[in-house]
């Protein structure tokens, strides 16, 4: 019933998750029901309209997943927001989206990174789920997708500052999770992100918190259904700020990785990937 | 450059046309046309060519501006081109009907010193603006205060800031005023600092009520979890304790919500964890005996009241 959200790929991993995201075929008059972490989503299909109604748990740490189920109801007291388009298509596809700020994460401990060292560190960002419709695509083509009408976040994160004072600096989100030293089991509907973060100073580096230019980057999808968006590197050498490059791929702990949705800005045009980044204090 | 032109059009008038009392054309562009419906065409022509030049050069200037710098900038270059050529379009009017401009300009030149008395409250507008243009401590758009008046930039003009309050009224506000008072850019900064006053019973523990407060700054999305939140006692009242509450928000989505919805969820907290709020007491003390004393003393302390 769900296919994977790449168009070139076949969903050959066979992975212990199905994955919450994809096309899928709602008939009209058909409601479809989605549980992604925290978030509920409702999605109806009239004749050339679209209903999305959502509703959101408290638990910002909630990690259900629930695939397009039909049998549940959409609340009466939840009114939805309708969509119309020119033509009817029946085709719905789900996303998974990087945040549109950027996101900061402090470590669970202060970590410290002695002279010449480097060390990797890990953070899980939310994710905000993007819904387009189209048609397949007939005689093996892509599907055929419209502009995406609709963006849920699965959490809304609480924003932070992220600057030197309070006039210079950047808005950003602040991941509810502590950045790791481990992989780990990313649970429920969240991205990693790993940061080499190498230290080319001789003294030792404390990291503070970790800002990372998600919007920059894309989404993939690991073999057992985890989603990666690629590795950066950040370099100390004695400023209070250190740029993040970012690299081309998921880091290799990743392992076969495919592509599931693009970054939401140019990386080339934007400025902020190369003025900001981390924040280490000696 | 308007003596040329006519001249100009004084030479290509005497090639071209032969006769000048030939057809309509020549006696359109004949040096001293006698029919006065021609002098009236002519100068209708003036206006009407004038007037569209204006528009066209100026809006021409405000679309360079506007790439180039900001929204008042356009504006001002527009109007400045626009007056500009309405003013030139005059002259050659002016002139066209036969006024000597030597003379208006010696006659200008008295007038000046009159003019200089009467207009003495626009030139300092005007002076005052061309400050306020150079200093820009506000741009079009922003949401400034000036006085007890609080309301959106709506235009920054030579003799005058025009204003649209929240309530939609329309103000205008002298140049010359806006120099010499203090105005207050609410919207230039990023984020802003919400201000939280409140008032405890002594009897609370304060350490509690600073870690529920805490966590609900940590918990709302409105807030921002950096720059920290800063919950500290102000004053130690003569019947309670006052305690600031000050968090930070962004200055760019919706604060004057965000303010509210964060007191709204403080007076919640208070309200489900029973936080004793401070009251002012007032110990009334009579001469009837100690024992009336204390029972009165009671009766007005008593314990402090709890919002529940």
């Amino acid at each position: 019933m769900i296919d994977d959200a790449t168009d070139t790929t076949t969903d050959d991993a066979a992975g212990p998750r199905r994955d919450w995201w994809g096309s899928i075929e709602i008939p009209s008059g058909v409601t479809r029901y989605w549980r992604i972490g925290a978030l509920s989503l409702w999605v109806t299909h009239l004749e050339r309209e679209w209903q999305v109604a959502s509703r959101w748990s408290h638990d910002p740490f909630d990690d259900t997943l629930e695939t397009a189920r039909d049998d549940v109801e959409r609340p009466a007291d939840l009114s939805p927001r309708r969509f119309l388009f020119t033509d009817s298509s029946s085709l719905l596809r789900l996303t998974p989206r990087v945040a549109d700020r950027p996101v900061v994460t402090r470590p669970e401990l202060p970590l410290i990174i002695p002279g010449g060292q480097s060390a990797t560190i890990y953070m899980a960002s939310p994710l905000w789920v993007e819904l387009a419709i189209g048609s397949r695509g007939v005689a093996g083509k892509p599907d055929r997708m419209l502009p995406s009408f609709d963006e849920l976040p699965a959490w809304t994160p609480s924003k932070t500052w992220f600057g030197d004072n309070t006039l210079d600096g950047t808005l950003c989100y602040a991941a509810r999770t502590r950045a790791r030293v481990e992989p780990g089991d990313v649970r429920g509907p969240r991205i990693t992100t790993s940061a080499l973060v190498r230290n080319d100073h001789n003294d030792a580096l404390r990291v503070q918190r970790l800002a990372l230019p998600l919007p920059q980057m894309s989404v993939y999808r690991d073999a057992e259904g985890q989603l990666w968006t690629e590795a950066t590197t950040v370099g100390y050498s004695g400023a209070a700020t250190g740029p993040a490059r970012i690299e081309a791929t998921p880091p290799p702990e990743a392992g076969p990785v495919t592509l599931v949705s693009r970054s939401r800005q140019d990386r080339q045009t934007n400025v902020l990937a190369r003025a900001f980044s981390a924040v280490f204090s000696g | 450059m308007t003596i040329r032109l006519t001249a100009a059009t004084a030479v290509w008038t005497s090639v071209w046309v032969k006769k000048p009392k030939g057809g309509w054309l020549a006696q359109l562009l004949a040096k001293d046309p006698d029919d006065i419906a021609v002098l009236g065409l002519r100068l209708l022509l003036f206006i009407v060519v004038g007037f569209v030049a204006a528009r066209v050069l100026g809006s021409l200037v405000g679309r360079f501006a506007i790439k180039r710098g900001s929204a008042q900038g356009a504006m001002l270059g527009r109007r400045f081109v626009f007056y500009t050529v309405i003013a030139l379009t005059g002259v050659m009017i002016l002139q066209e009907l036969g006024v000597e401009l030597s003379v208006l300009l010696g006659a200008a030149g008295i007038l000046t010193v009159a003019l200089g008395f009467a207009s003495q409250t626009s030139a300092s507008n005007l002076i005052s603006g061309l400050f306020l243009l150079g200093e820009r401590p506000f741009s079009i758009g922003d949401t400034i205060r000036v006085g007890d008046t609080t309301g959106e930039v709506l235009s920054v003009d030579l003799l005058s800031v025009k204003l649209r309050t929240f309530d939609n009224l329309f103000v205008r506000v002298p140049n010359e005023s806006l120099i010499k008072s203090e105005i207050t850019n609410l919207s230039r900064n990023p984020i802003r600092r919400i201000n939280i006053d409140l008032v405890l019973s002594y009897d609370e523990d304060f350490d509690r009520v600073r870690a529920l407060l805490y966590a609900l700054a940590m918990e709302d999305p409105d807030v921002l979890e950096e720059p920290d939140p800063i919950i500290w006692v102000d004053q130690l009242g003569s019947s309670a304790l006052h305690i600031r509450y000050l968090v930070w928000a962004s200055n760019r989505h919706d604060f004057p919500g965000a303010r509210a919805r964060v007191q709204e969820k403080v007076a919640k907290l208070f309200r489900e964890q029973g936080i004793a709020v401070g009251y002012s007491r007032v110990q009334v003390a009579t001469a009837a005996g100690p024992e009336t004393e204390a029972a009165v003393a009671d009766a007005v302390v008593g314990e402090a009241p709890r919002l529940r």
